[in-house]
Protein backbone atom coordinates (compact mmCIF):
# COMPACT_ATOMS: atom_id res chain seq x y z
CA UNK A 1 0.00 0.00 0.00
CA UNK A 2 1.16 3.46 -0.84
CA UNK A 3 -0.21 6.39 1.12
CA UNK A 4 -1.92 9.35 -0.49
CA UNK A 5 1.09 11.61 -0.03
CA UNK A 6 3.34 9.00 -1.64
CA UNK A 7 1.00 8.81 -4.61
CA UNK A 8 1.29 12.57 -4.87
CA UNK A 9 5.07 12.34 -4.76
CA UNK A 10 5.12 9.72 -7.54
CA UNK A 11 2.79 11.87 -9.66
CA UNK A 12 4.94 14.95 -9.10
CA UNK A 13 8.10 13.06 -10.09
CA UNK A 14 6.31 11.81 -13.21
CA UNK A 15 5.35 15.37 -14.10
CA UNK A 16 9.02 16.36 -14.28
CA UNK A 17 9.10 14.37 -17.52
CA UNK A 18 7.02 17.08 -19.18
CA UNK A 19 9.43 19.75 -18.02
CA UNK A 20 12.50 17.79 -19.13
CA UNK A 21 11.06 17.15 -22.59
CA UNK A 22 10.01 20.79 -22.88
CA UNK A 23 13.51 22.02 -22.04
CA UNK A 24 15.06 19.57 -24.47
CA UNK A 25 13.15 21.23 -27.31
CA UNK A 26 15.28 24.34 -26.80
CA UNK A 27 18.58 22.56 -27.28
CA UNK A 28 20.27 24.38 -30.19
CA UNK A 29 20.42 22.33 -33.36
CA UNK A 30 24.19 22.94 -33.50
CA UNK A 31 24.57 20.77 -30.42
CA UNK A 32 22.90 17.91 -32.21
CA UNK A 33 25.39 17.63 -35.02
CA UNK A 34 27.17 14.77 -33.31
CA UNK A 35 24.02 12.67 -33.63
CA UNK A 36 23.86 10.47 -36.72
CA UNK A 37 21.62 11.71 -39.51
CA UNK A 38 19.43 8.75 -40.29
CA UNK A 39 17.43 10.39 -43.04
CA UNK A 40 19.15 8.40 -45.80
CA UNK A 41 19.00 5.11 -43.97
CA UNK A 42 17.06 3.36 -46.71
CA UNK A 43 19.60 4.41 -49.33
CA UNK A 44 22.59 3.11 -47.43
CA UNK A 45 21.02 -0.07 -46.13
CA UNK A 46 22.14 -2.09 -49.13
CA UNK A 47 25.78 -1.27 -48.39
CA UNK A 48 25.73 -3.53 -45.41
CA UNK A 49 28.13 -6.47 -46.03
CA UNK A 50 25.63 -9.04 -44.76
CA UNK A 51 22.85 -7.88 -47.06
CA UNK A 52 25.38 -7.60 -49.92
CA UNK A 53 26.30 -11.23 -49.42
CA UNK A 54 22.63 -12.18 -49.29
CA UNK A 55 21.96 -10.28 -52.50
CA UNK A 56 24.84 -12.03 -54.23
CA UNK A 57 23.75 -15.43 -52.98
CA UNK A 58 20.16 -14.94 -54.12
CA UNK A 59 21.24 -13.61 -57.51
CA UNK A 60 22.99 -16.87 -58.47
CA UNK A 61 20.93 -18.66 -61.12
CA UNK A 62 20.96 -22.39 -61.57
CA UNK A 63 20.58 -22.98 -65.28
CA UNK A 64 21.62 -26.58 -66.09
CA UNK A 65 20.36 -28.27 -63.05
CA UNK A 66 21.41 -31.93 -63.07
CA UNK A 67 23.27 -31.80 -66.40
CA UNK A 68 26.74 -32.30 -64.94
CA UNK A 69 25.62 -34.61 -62.21
CA UNK A 70 28.13 -37.37 -61.71
CA UNK A 71 27.36 -40.75 -60.27
CA UNK A 72 28.82 -41.08 -56.78
CA UNK A 73 31.78 -43.40 -56.52
CA UNK A 74 31.96 -46.14 -53.95
CA UNK A 75 34.64 -44.36 -51.99
CA UNK A 76 33.59 -41.09 -50.49
CA UNK A 77 30.00 -41.52 -51.53
CA UNK A 78 28.02 -38.42 -50.89
CA UNK A 79 31.07 -36.42 -49.89
CA UNK A 80 31.51 -32.95 -51.24
CA UNK A 81 35.00 -31.79 -52.05
CA UNK A 82 35.77 -28.47 -50.48
CA UNK A 83 37.68 -26.32 -52.90
CA UNK A 84 38.39 -23.33 -50.75
CA UNK A 85 38.13 -21.70 -47.43
CA UNK A 86 34.58 -20.73 -46.53
CA UNK A 87 35.76 -17.38 -45.35
CA UNK A 88 37.14 -16.62 -48.78
CA UNK A 89 33.87 -17.28 -50.54
CA UNK A 90 33.55 -13.68 -51.56
CA UNK A 91 37.10 -13.55 -52.87
CA UNK A 92 36.78 -16.84 -54.78
CA UNK A 93 33.64 -15.67 -56.42
CA UNK A 94 35.20 -12.45 -57.68
CA UNK A 95 38.25 -14.31 -58.97
CA UNK A 96 36.01 -16.51 -61.05
CA UNK B 1 -10.66 14.90 -61.68
CA UNK B 2 -12.93 11.92 -61.56
CA UNK B 3 -15.21 13.57 -64.09
CA UNK B 4 -12.38 13.84 -66.67
CA UNK B 5 -12.23 11.71 -69.78
CA UNK B 6 -10.96 8.17 -69.42
CA UNK B 7 -7.82 8.79 -71.54
CA UNK B 8 -6.76 11.61 -69.22
CA UNK B 9 -7.45 9.53 -66.15
CA UNK B 10 -5.50 6.60 -67.56
CA UNK B 11 -2.43 8.80 -68.08
CA UNK B 12 -2.74 10.81 -64.87
CA UNK B 13 -0.53 10.12 -61.90
CA UNK B 14 -3.24 11.16 -59.49
CA UNK B 15 -7.02 11.02 -59.99
CA UNK B 16 -9.33 12.96 -57.69
CA UNK B 17 -12.43 10.80 -57.66
CA UNK B 18 -14.40 13.29 -55.55
CA UNK B 19 -14.10 16.17 -58.05
CA UNK B 20 -12.90 18.47 -55.26
CA UNK B 21 -9.53 20.12 -54.96
CA UNK B 22 -9.94 20.17 -51.18
CA UNK B 23 -9.39 16.41 -51.31
CA UNK B 24 -5.73 17.09 -52.08
CA UNK B 25 -5.33 19.06 -48.84
CA UNK B 26 -7.07 16.33 -46.89
CA UNK B 27 -4.93 13.65 -48.51
CA UNK B 28 -1.73 15.55 -47.71
CA UNK B 29 -2.94 16.15 -44.14
CA UNK B 30 -3.69 12.50 -43.48
CA UNK B 31 -0.62 11.28 -45.34
CA UNK B 32 1.69 13.46 -43.28
CA UNK B 33 -0.20 12.60 -40.14
CA UNK B 34 0.34 8.90 -40.76
CA UNK B 35 4.06 9.50 -40.87
CA UNK B 36 3.90 11.63 -37.73
CA UNK B 37 1.90 8.99 -35.87
CA UNK B 38 4.57 6.41 -36.67
CA UNK B 39 7.19 8.84 -35.38
CA UNK B 40 5.18 9.51 -32.21
CA UNK B 41 4.87 5.84 -31.43
CA UNK B 42 8.50 5.10 -32.28
CA UNK B 43 9.72 7.93 -30.07
CA UNK B 44 7.62 6.69 -27.17
CA UNK B 45 8.53 3.06 -27.58
CA UNK B 46 12.25 3.65 -27.96
CA UNK B 47 12.31 5.92 -24.92
CA UNK B 48 10.50 3.37 -22.76
CA UNK B 49 12.69 0.53 -24.02
CA UNK B 50 15.98 2.33 -23.39
CA UNK B 51 14.84 3.56 -19.97
CA UNK B 52 13.58 0.14 -18.94
CA UNK B 53 16.72 -1.69 -20.04
CA UNK B 54 18.95 0.78 -18.20
CA UNK B 55 16.77 0.70 -15.07
CA UNK B 56 16.68 -3.08 -14.90
CA UNK B 57 20.37 -3.46 -15.74
CA UNK B 58 21.58 -1.00 -13.12
CA UNK B 59 18.96 -2.20 -10.62
CA UNK B 60 20.30 -5.74 -10.79
CA UNK B 61 23.73 -4.51 -9.70
CA UNK B 62 22.29 -2.45 -6.83
CA UNK B 63 19.64 -4.82 -5.47
CA UNK B 64 21.19 -8.11 -6.57
CA UNK B 65 17.90 -8.87 -8.31
CA UNK B 66 15.75 -7.13 -10.97
CA UNK B 67 13.90 -4.18 -9.40
CA UNK B 68 10.73 -5.08 -11.28
CA UNK B 69 8.86 -8.36 -11.22
CA UNK B 70 7.50 -10.21 -14.26
CA UNK B 71 3.98 -8.89 -13.62
CA UNK B 72 5.25 -5.31 -13.51
CA UNK B 73 7.13 -5.81 -16.77
CA UNK B 74 4.04 -7.30 -18.41
CA UNK B 75 2.01 -4.25 -17.46
CA UNK B 76 4.72 -1.90 -18.75
CA UNK B 77 4.86 -3.91 -21.96
CA UNK B 78 1.09 -3.69 -22.38
CA UNK B 79 1.16 0.09 -21.96
CA UNK B 80 4.25 0.46 -24.13
CA UNK B 81 2.97 -1.65 -27.04
CA UNK B 82 -0.78 -1.95 -27.19
CA UNK B 83 -2.10 1.11 -25.38
CA UNK B 84 0.51 3.49 -26.76
CA UNK B 85 -0.08 2.24 -30.30
CA UNK B 86 -3.81 2.88 -29.98
CA UNK B 87 -3.38 6.23 -28.25
CA UNK B 88 -0.64 7.70 -30.42
CA UNK B 89 -1.65 5.98 -33.65
CA UNK B 90 -5.09 7.58 -33.61
CA UNK B 91 -3.95 11.19 -33.32
CA UNK B 92 -5.89 13.15 -35.96
CA UNK B 93 -4.01 15.70 -38.07
CA UNK B 94 -3.69 19.30 -36.98
CA UNK B 95 -4.72 21.79 -39.64
CA UNK B 96 -1.31 23.50 -39.81
CA UNK B 97 0.37 20.21 -40.70
CA UNK B 98 0.02 21.08 -44.43
CA UNK B 99 2.04 24.27 -44.05
CA UNK B 100 5.43 22.64 -43.60
CA UNK B 101 7.74 21.46 -46.33
CA UNK B 102 7.27 17.90 -47.58
CA UNK B 103 9.56 15.44 -45.89
CA UNK B 104 12.30 13.67 -47.76
CA UNK B 105 11.22 10.47 -49.44
CA UNK B 106 13.71 8.41 -47.47
CA UNK B 107 13.30 10.08 -44.08
CA UNK B 108 12.51 7.54 -41.38
CA UNK B 109 12.04 9.79 -38.38
CA UNK B 110 12.23 13.51 -37.91
CA UNK B 111 15.93 12.85 -37.68
CA UNK B 112 17.89 14.60 -35.01
CA UNK B 113 15.00 16.25 -33.17
CA UNK B 114 13.47 12.86 -32.42
CA UNK B 115 16.82 11.32 -31.51
CA UNK B 116 17.46 14.25 -29.18
CA UNK B 117 14.16 13.63 -27.39
CA UNK B 118 14.75 9.87 -27.18
CA UNK B 119 18.26 10.20 -25.75
CA UNK B 120 17.50 13.19 -23.53
CA UNK B 121 14.31 11.82 -22.01
CA UNK B 122 15.87 8.38 -21.50
CA UNK B 123 18.76 9.96 -19.61
CA UNK B 124 16.34 11.99 -17.51
CA UNK B 125 14.41 8.80 -16.71
CA UNK B 126 17.64 7.12 -15.70
CA UNK B 127 18.56 9.95 -13.32
CA UNK B 128 15.11 9.86 -11.71
CA UNK B 129 15.18 6.08 -11.36
CA UNK B 130 18.64 6.15 -9.76
CA UNK B 131 17.44 8.76 -7.27
CA UNK B 132 14.42 6.58 -6.55
CA UNK B 133 16.67 3.57 -5.95
CA UNK B 134 18.67 5.38 -3.32
CA UNK B 135 16.12 7.72 -1.74
CA UNK B 136 13.09 5.42 -1.57
CA UNK B 137 14.73 3.46 1.25
CA UNK B 138 14.00 6.33 3.66
CA UNK B 139 10.36 6.41 2.66
CA UNK B 140 10.02 2.66 3.10
CA UNK B 141 10.04 3.03 6.88
CA UNK B 142 13.32 1.33 7.70
CA UNK B 143 15.65 4.17 6.85
CA UNK B 144 18.60 2.23 5.59
CA UNK B 145 18.28 -1.39 4.66
CA UNK B 146 20.44 -4.05 3.15
CA UNK B 147 20.02 -4.12 -0.60
CA UNK B 148 20.61 -7.84 -0.42
CA UNK B 149 17.47 -8.29 1.72
CA UNK B 150 15.19 -11.19 0.87
CA UNK B 151 11.69 -10.00 0.00
CA UNK B 152 10.10 -13.41 0.47
CA UNK B 153 10.55 -13.72 4.23
CA UNK B 154 7.13 -13.85 5.88
CA UNK B 155 6.39 -12.07 9.12
CA UNK B 156 7.66 -14.26 11.98
CA UNK B 157 4.76 -13.31 14.25
CA UNK B 158 1.62 -11.65 12.90
CA UNK B 159 -0.43 -11.54 16.08
CA UNK B 160 -0.14 -7.99 17.46
CA UNK B 161 -0.93 -9.21 20.97
CA UNK B 162 1.98 -11.58 21.00
CA UNK B 163 5.17 -10.41 22.77
CA UNK B 164 7.08 -11.69 19.73
CA UNK B 165 5.06 -9.59 17.29
CA UNK B 166 7.23 -8.25 14.46
CA UNK B 167 5.73 -5.11 12.93
CA UNK B 168 6.33 -4.29 9.23
CA UNK B 169 8.42 -1.15 8.67
CA UNK B 170 5.48 0.79 7.33
CA UNK B 171 2.81 0.59 10.01
CA UNK B 172 -0.25 -0.64 8.15
CA UNK B 173 -2.21 -0.85 11.38
CA UNK B 174 -3.28 1.45 14.17
CA UNK B 175 -0.08 2.28 16.02
CA UNK B 176 -2.02 3.82 18.91
CA UNK B 177 -2.87 0.27 19.97
CA UNK B 178 0.81 -0.24 20.56
CA UNK B 179 1.46 2.92 22.45
CA UNK B 180 0.99 0.98 25.66
CA UNK B 181 3.21 -1.79 24.45
CA UNK B 182 6.90 -2.03 25.00
CA UNK B 183 8.05 -1.89 21.39
CA UNK B 184 6.47 1.31 20.10
CA UNK B 185 8.25 4.52 20.96
CA UNK B 186 5.76 7.41 20.41
CA UNK B 187 8.46 10.08 20.70
CA UNK B 188 10.46 8.58 17.83
CA UNK B 189 7.35 7.26 16.12
CA UNK B 190 8.93 3.92 15.49
CA UNK B 191 9.22 0.45 16.90
CA UNK B 192 12.14 -0.36 19.13
CA UNK B 193 13.07 -3.89 18.14
CA UNK B 194 15.63 -4.22 20.92
CA UNK B 195 12.72 -4.87 23.25
CA UNK B 196 11.92 -8.07 21.43
CA UNK B 197 13.31 -11.35 22.80
CA UNK B 198 16.92 -11.67 21.63
CA UNK B 199 16.37 -14.77 19.55
CA UNK B 200 13.59 -13.01 17.59
CA UNK B 201 15.43 -9.78 16.82
CA UNK B 202 17.48 -10.99 13.86
CA UNK B 203 14.50 -12.74 12.33
CA UNK B 204 12.34 -9.64 12.69
CA UNK B 205 15.08 -7.39 11.26
CA UNK B 206 15.40 -9.61 8.18
CA UNK B 207 11.64 -9.53 7.64
CA UNK B 208 11.47 -5.76 7.97
CA UNK B 209 14.32 -5.24 5.51
CA UNK B 210 12.67 -7.57 3.02
CA UNK B 211 9.41 -5.71 3.45
CA UNK B 212 11.17 -2.38 2.95
CA UNK B 213 12.80 -3.67 -0.22
CA UNK B 214 9.42 -4.71 -1.54
CA UNK B 215 8.12 -1.20 -0.80
CA UNK B 216 11.05 0.36 -2.64
CA UNK B 217 10.31 -1.81 -5.67
CA UNK B 218 6.72 -0.59 -5.59
CA UNK B 219 7.98 3.01 -5.61
CA UNK B 220 10.33 2.19 -8.49
CA UNK B 221 7.49 0.67 -10.50
CA UNK B 222 5.11 3.52 -9.73
CA UNK B 223 7.59 6.26 -10.53
CA UNK B 224 8.63 4.55 -13.76
CA UNK B 225 5.04 4.17 -14.89
CA UNK B 226 4.18 7.80 -14.15
CA UNK B 227 7.26 8.95 -16.03
CA UNK B 228 6.17 6.92 -19.04
CA UNK B 229 2.53 8.01 -18.91
CA UNK B 230 3.60 11.65 -18.98
CA UNK B 231 6.09 10.77 -21.67
CA UNK B 232 3.16 9.54 -23.73
CA UNK B 233 1.75 13.08 -23.58
CA UNK B 234 5.18 14.40 -24.64
CA UNK B 235 5.22 12.18 -27.67
CA UNK B 236 2.03 13.74 -29.06
CA UNK B 237 4.15 16.54 -30.50
CA UNK B 238 7.25 15.42 -32.32
CA UNK B 239 7.96 18.22 -34.79
CA UNK B 240 10.96 20.42 -34.08
CA UNK B 241 8.88 23.55 -33.51
CA UNK B 242 6.16 21.92 -31.40
CA UNK B 243 6.72 22.93 -27.79
CA UNK B 244 3.14 22.83 -26.51
CA UNK B 245 2.37 19.14 -25.98
CA UNK B 246 -1.16 19.98 -24.82
CA UNK B 247 -2.13 21.60 -28.12
CA UNK B 248 -5.48 20.20 -29.31
CA UNK B 249 -5.34 17.82 -26.38
CA UNK B 250 -9.08 17.15 -26.36
CA UNK B 251 -9.51 16.44 -30.04
CA UNK B 252 -8.45 12.82 -29.60
CA UNK B 253 -10.70 11.16 -27.06
CA UNK B 254 -9.10 7.78 -27.65
CA UNK B 255 -5.84 9.15 -26.26
CA UNK B 256 -7.53 10.60 -23.19
CA UNK B 257 -9.50 7.42 -22.49
CA UNK B 258 -6.38 5.26 -22.84
CA UNK B 259 -4.45 7.59 -20.54
CA UNK B 260 -7.25 7.51 -17.96
CA UNK B 261 -7.40 3.70 -18.13
CA UNK B 262 -3.65 3.53 -17.54
CA UNK B 263 -3.81 5.82 -14.49
CA UNK B 264 -6.74 3.94 -12.95
CA UNK B 265 -5.22 0.52 -13.68
CA UNK B 266 -1.93 1.67 -12.17
CA UNK B 267 -3.71 2.67 -8.97
CA UNK B 268 -5.56 -0.66 -8.81
CA UNK B 269 -2.42 -2.68 -9.54
CA UNK B 270 -0.34 -0.99 -6.86
CA UNK B 271 -3.01 -1.01 -4.17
Amino acid sequence: MISRSEWGACLFIGLTELLAAFLLKFVPSKWLEFLPDISDFEDTAHQDPVTDLYDQATSIKVTDFGADKEKPTEEGEGEVEMTGDDNNYQQDKTEQ
Amino acid sequence: MGSGCSATKANAELVLTENKFSSVTAAVQWGRNLFLNCTRFLQFQLTVNISLILTIFIGIFIFSEPPMTAQMLLWINLVMDAFAAIALGTEPPIRRIVKGKPREQTALLNQRQVLRQIIGVSLWNLVIMLLTFFLAGNASGVGSFSYMANMNIKSPETNPDSPNFCPPPKATFDVSKFSQGKMYDPSKKKFDLSKLPEDKQAECKAFREGFAKKTVFTYVFNVFMFLQLFNMINCRMVAASDTNVFEKFFHNWTFIIILAICFVAQYVLVN
